[in-house]
C-alpha cells in the first residue's frame, strides 16, 4: 500500500532536478541555471496523480467470480479510517524565469498554475453503520470523526526570487496569491452515535455531534439551470473565478541550496505556509449538540395530570431533537490553512565526462552523476506524513539527463520513479513518472503520477552578455 | 544525437500513455449490482404508569394514549424497508389481571394491525407478557402505511393494595432494509 496522502503532494522526481526549471516551484532556492526560460503556455506543466492507499481499482472491480457486494463488504472491514483516496491535478498556465544579469546574483521566476485536489479518508464507522446497521453493534460508538474529506480547485499566482549569497549558498522565497474557485471541507469533526441497553426501554440511542461541512462556490453551481448545458455552464462559471474570485489567500515558500564541499549539496524548502479566506458563495452545514432517546414516552394524560389533553408526542420529539441537536445551514466566512510541505535533500556528485576524442579539455566543474537522499513531509488533518527517497541521476549527454528514485514511507516499499529532462536546441521537454510499476497495471496500483511539460530555455554559458 | 534524444523521449512518453490507458481485467458495470442490507434496531414507545392503591372499584377501567409515529411511513422506509419485527413487552406489579391492546392505524384511523397482551395478578413480583408483529416482504406495505399507534390498558375491576404497583410498556423494532445503488 502507498501513503498517497503524502505522495499525492510529494514530487520526489522533480525535487532538486535542477535541469527542469519547474523544480523552482518546489524549492525557490533551487540551483536552476539558465539565462531565462518560459514555459509553453498551458503545456509547461501538466500533472495528474491518483491514489488509494487501502485498495486498488482491481480490488473492487475485478472481473471474476466474486460478487461486487462481497468485494465491497471485504473492503468495508479491511480498510481503516486512516486509509484514503486522492486525486490531484495541476496545470501551469504560464511560467517565466530569468536572471537579473549574467552574474546571476538574483534569479526571478513567476507564473500561474491551476490545481485541483481532492482527498477523503475512509469514513469507516459511518460506512459500517450504513452498510450493516446497528443491530450487531450494540455498545459500539460510531465515530463521526471518521468523516474527513476535502476537495478544492484553485489558481495560484506566484512570484519568486532566488539570491546567490555566495558561491556556496543560494536562498530563495516565493510569494503566492491563492484564488479559490470551489471548496468542500469537512475535516474537523467529532462525536458519535451509540445504541446501548436502555433503562426505560430496550435501547437508549445517543448522538453527540460536532460536525461541519464548509462549502464555497457550490451554491451557485447547484443553482445552474438543468437545461442540458449544465456541465458547460458550470465549467464556464468555474473559469470565471480563476483570478481574483474573492476567495483569496496568501502563502510563502522558502528554500535554500548549500554546498558544504565541492561535491556535496544540501537543500531544503518549506512550501505553502499560508491560508485561503473563503468569503464568496459560502454555505456550511452543521450538526452540533447531543441527544439521548429511548423512544417516545407515553404519559397516559388522563391519569397523570387529569387534563385528558392529547399530546403530539411525535411533534414534541422532533422539536426536542431540533433544539438539542440542531442541523443548521450557515453562511459564515471561513479560513483554511494550506497544507505545508517540507522538503530536504543531501546529494553527492561525482564522475567527470570524458571526451572520447579529447579535442578539448574535460569539464571538471560539472559532474555527471548524482546520488543522494530526500525527505518529504506534508501536513495532513491527521498529522504530518513523512516519506524518504533515495535517488540517482545522470547526465547521459549534454542535452539529456535522467533521474531514478526509490521512495519509501510507512505504507510502501515499492515506489520506483523516473524522470528525464531533454533539450532539442532551446526547446526543453521533461517527463516524470512516479511509482512506475503501478503505471504498467493501473487497475492494481494504489498510486500513480505522471507529469510532463515543455519549456523554451535560453541557456547561460557563464560568459557576460 | 538529437534524433536519439527525441527517440528516447517519445518512446518513454508512448510507453506511459499506453500503460496509463490500460485498465485490465476490470468491469465497472458491476457497480450496478451494488446493494446494502443494514439491520437497524430501535426503541419505539415506552411508558411507566403508577397504579394507585384502591380497595375496590367494581367497573372496568380503560386507559388509552395515542402517538403519531412517522418512522414507518416516511419515503425512505417506503422505498427500502423489506422486513420488520415489532416487539412489545408489558410488565405489571398490579395485584390483579389486566390486558394491554395495541392498534396500528393509518392516517384515516383505519386499524391496520393489532395485538393483545394479558397479564395475571401480581403477588408483588413483576409479571410480564410479550407480543410480536412480524412483517415480511408480502405484508410490509401494511406497516409502511402506519402513522399512529394507540395503546389501551384495560383493568376489568380495580383492586390494588400494592403501593408501588406499576404497569410498564416497552417496545422495539428490528428493521431490515434493502438499499440498491
Amino acid at each position: 500500500m502507498v501513503s498517497f496522502s503524502a505522495l499525492g503532494q510529494n514530487k520526489p522526481v522533480l525535487y532538486d532536478f535542477t535541469g527542469i526549471p519547474q523544480s523552482l516551484l518546489l524549492n525557490p532556492g533551487a540551483e536552476v541555471d539558465n539565462r531565462w526560460y518560459t514555459g509553453i503556455p498551458l503545456l509547461s506543466g501538466v500533472r495528474a496523480s491518483f491514489g488509494s492507499d487501502g485498495f486498488s481499482v482491481y480490488d473492487l472491480f475485478a472481473d471474476n467470480e466474486v460478487s461486487f457486494n462481497d468485494k465491497v463488504r471485504d473492503l468495508l472491514f479491511r480498510l481503516s479510517s486512516r486509509d484514503a483516496v486522492m486525486v490531484n491535478q495541476q496545470l501551469e498556465i504560464f511560467n517565466i524565469g530569468f536572471k537579473n544579469n549574467w552574474k546571476g546574483r538574483y534569479y526571478y521566476s513567476f507564473g500561474m498554475y491551476q490545481e485541483a485536489d481532492a482527498f477523503m479518508y475512509w469514513p469507516k464507522d459511518l460506512a459500517i453503520l450504513a452498510h450493516e446497521g446497528n443491530r450487531d453493534y450494540l455498545g459500539k460508538r460510531f465515530n463521526f470523526g471518521h468523516l474527513n474529506a476535502s476537495a478544492e480547485m484553485l489558481t495560484v499566482l506566484h512570484f519568486g526570487v532566488r539570491k546567490k549569497v555566495s558561491e556556496r549558498l543560494y536562498v530563495g522565497a516565493r510569494a503566492k496569491l491563492y484564488s479559490g474557485m470551489i471548496n468542500f471541507n469537512s475535516t474537523d469533526n467529532s462525536g458519535y452515535f451509540v445504541t446501548e441497553t436502555g433503562e426505560e426501554n430496550f435501547y437508549r440511542h445517543r448522538v453527540v455531534s460536532d460536525a461541519v461541512l464548509h462549502t464555497s462556490g457550490y451554491v451557485s453551481l447547484r443553482e445552474i439551470e438543468e437545461d442540458g448545458n449544465q456541465v458547460k455552464n458550470g465549467w464556464k462559471e468555474l473559469r470565471s473565478r480563476a483570478l481574483f474570485s474573492g476567495n483569496m489567500g496568501l502563502g510563502l515558500d522558502f528554500g535554500f541550496t548549500y554546498h558544504p564541499a565541492k561535491q556535496w549539496t544540501v537543500t531544503g524548502s518549506l512550501q505553502d505556509l499560508g491560508f485561503i479566506r473563503y468569503t464568496e458563495d459560502v454555505e456550511s452545514y452543521s450538526l452540533k449538540g447531543s441527544y439521548e432517546l429511548e423512544g417516545i414516552e407515553l404519559i397516559f394524560p388522563s391519569i397523570i395530570d387529569g387534563s385528558g389533553e392529547v399530546r403530539d408526542y411525535w411533534e414534541d420529539l422532533r422539536n426536542d431533537i431540533e433544539e438539542q441537536l440542531p442541523y443548521d445551514t450557515l453562511h459564515n466566512k471561513y479560513t483554511l490553512m494550506r497544507p505545508w510541505k517540507l522538503n530536504g535533500s543531501v546529494r553527492y556528485s561525482f564522475g567527470i565526462r570524458r571526451n572520447k576524442k579529447r579535442y578539448y579539455l574535460t569539464d571538471y566543474e560539472n559532474y555527471v552523476n548524482t546520488v543522494g537522499a530526500q525527505f518529504f513531509i506534508v501536513n495532513r488533518p491527521r498529522g504530518p506524513l513523512p516519506s524518504v527517497t533515495g535517488f540517482f541521476s545522470r547526465k547521459l549527454m549534454k542535452s539529456l539527463e535522467v533521474k531514478v528514485t526509490y521512495t519509501a514511507d510507512k505504507f510502501s516499499q515499492t515506489n520506483i520513479g523516473a524522470g528525464l529532462s531533454a533539450y532539442m536546441k532551446n526547446v526543453h521537454f521533461y517527463l516524470l513518472a512516479d511509482n512506475i510499476p503501478g503505471l504498467f497495471d493501473l487497475a492494481k496500483t494504489h498510486y500513480a503520477s505522471l507529469q510532463f511539460g515543455f519549456n523554451y530555455v535560453f541557456p547561460h554559458s557563464g560568459e557576460p552578455y | 544525437m538529437r534524433f536519439r534524444t527525441l527517440y528516447i523521449a517519445l518512446l518513454l512518453l508512448s510507453v506511459c500513455c499506453i500503460t496509463v490507458s490500460c485498465l485490465k481485467d476490470v468491469d465497472f458495470d458491476q457497480v450496478n449490482e451494488f446493494e446494502m442490507n443494514p439491520v437497524v434496531e430501535s426503541s419505539l414507545v415506552h411508558s411507566e404508569l403508577p397504579v394507585p392503591v384502591v380497595d375496590s372499584i367494581p367497573f372496568s377501567l380503560v386507559l388509552s394514549d395515542t402517538t403519531r409515529i412517522e418512522l414507518f411511513s416516511d419515503s425512505f422506509s417506503v422505498d427500502n424497508l423489506e422486513k420488520a419485527e415489532l416487539y412489545f413487552e408489558t410488565l405489571s406489579t398490579v395485584s390483579q389481571s389486566l390486558s394491554v391492546d395495541i392498534q396500528l392505524l393509518d392516517d384515516y384511523y383505519i386499524v391496520l394491525d393489532e395485538l393483545s397482551m394479558s397479564l395475571p395478578p401480581s403477588n408483588g413480583e413483576e409479571e410480564s407478557s410479550v407480543a410480536e408483529l412480524i412483517y415480511t416482504e408480502e405484508n410490509i406495505d401494511k406497516l409502511t402505511n402506519v402513522t399512529q399507534i394507540i395503546f389501551y390498558i384495560t383493568i376489568p375491576y380495580l383492586e390494588n393494595r400494592n403501593e408501588e404497583a406499576y404497569v410498564k410498556l416497552k417496545s422495539k423494532g428490528t428493521f431490515y432494509l434493502h438499499i440498491e445503488g
